[in-house]
């Protein structure tokens, strides 16, 4: 399964090239509300990533992006038994925006079985 | 084969948003572009909205409270519009509720066809994929 994360560059590299790292991340989300809680945030579809992304607090006028995560069904399955991720959908909303959580503790094994790349969808046509 | 070192050149980098940091707070405007012109009345219908929304967080407590000022709603044209935020941090449960008030929007007043890169309020896009389309299931 293909799902999207919106974040900012340098976080996106990072990710990209080195993998979650919960350290990093709990430095980041410490003392921040969160929505579900401390942990790692993607959206099942490319377009709810790209509303989040353009909010994303490591944004110091670099930009912003999506990546895409591709997780094995059977790794995902495991991790949200294990709860160490959940599916939720955005409250009130009109259509079906699902979000996928992940606990830190999910990080390890998100690096060794998911593969992590650039977004590769359509550019933007609005001028 | 080797894992690939990525750079910016391999990413697509949305730019659409300006970003300024005013000592400590993080002022952020946002580019909304309408499917259609709206009249004067759902123009300051939107922008009630987003005031509306600003009060929420603020009196809800519910979903972090960094905002510090009403955000200011600009029309550029009938059919496309600024919005600008000031806040403390731009981490919180807050995006969802934003989130949530365009979408409604969107729905209920005049499409949203673009906001920034995203077109996640556009109706015409058509049938979303949903969740219960793969065989994952939440326990």
């Amino acid at each position: 399964m293909i799902l999207y994360h919106g974040t900012d560059i340098d976080s996106a590299l990072d990710i990209l090239n080195h993998g979650l790292d919960a350290a990093k991340l709990t430095a980041l989300q410490l003392d921040r509300p969160t929505q579900l809680g401390r942990g790692w945030y993607a959206a099942y579809e490319a377009e709810v990533a790209w509303f989040f992304a353009s909010l994303a607090p490591g944004n110091v006028g670099r930009g912003y992006t999506v990546i895409e995560i591709d997780i094995p069904e059977d790794i995902l399955n495991q991790l949200i038994i294990a709860q160490q991720a959940m599916r939720g959908a955005i409250m009130n909303v009109p259509f079906g925006a699902q979000q996928y959580w992940f606990d830190l503790r999910a990080f390890e094994v998100l690096n060794a079985h998911a593969t992590f790349r650039p977004y590769a969808g359509q550019e933007p046509s609005h001028g | 084969m080797a894992k690939p070192t990525y750079t910016d050149a391999d990413l697509r980098i949305g730019v659409t948003v300006d970003v300024k940091r005013e000592g400590q707070t993080v002022v952020h405007t946002h580019r909304v572009i309408f499917a259609r012109p709206l009249t004067r009345a759902e123009q300051h219908l939107f922008a009630d909205v987003l005031v509306g929304f600003y009060y929420t967080v603020h009196f809800s407590q519910q979903f972090g409270n960094g905002l510090v000022a009403e955000p200011v709603v600009e029309f550029l044209s009938t059919h496309e519009a600024r919005y600008t935020l000031k806040q403390r941090t731009l981490s919180g449960p807050w995006k969802d509720l934003l989130f949530a008030v365009l979408a409604n929007f969107s729905y209920e007043v005049a499409p949203i066809q673009w906001h920034d890169e995203s077109r996640a309020f556009d109706p015409a896009v058509g049938p979303r994929r949903t969740a219960d389309d793969t065989m994952t299931r939440a326990t």
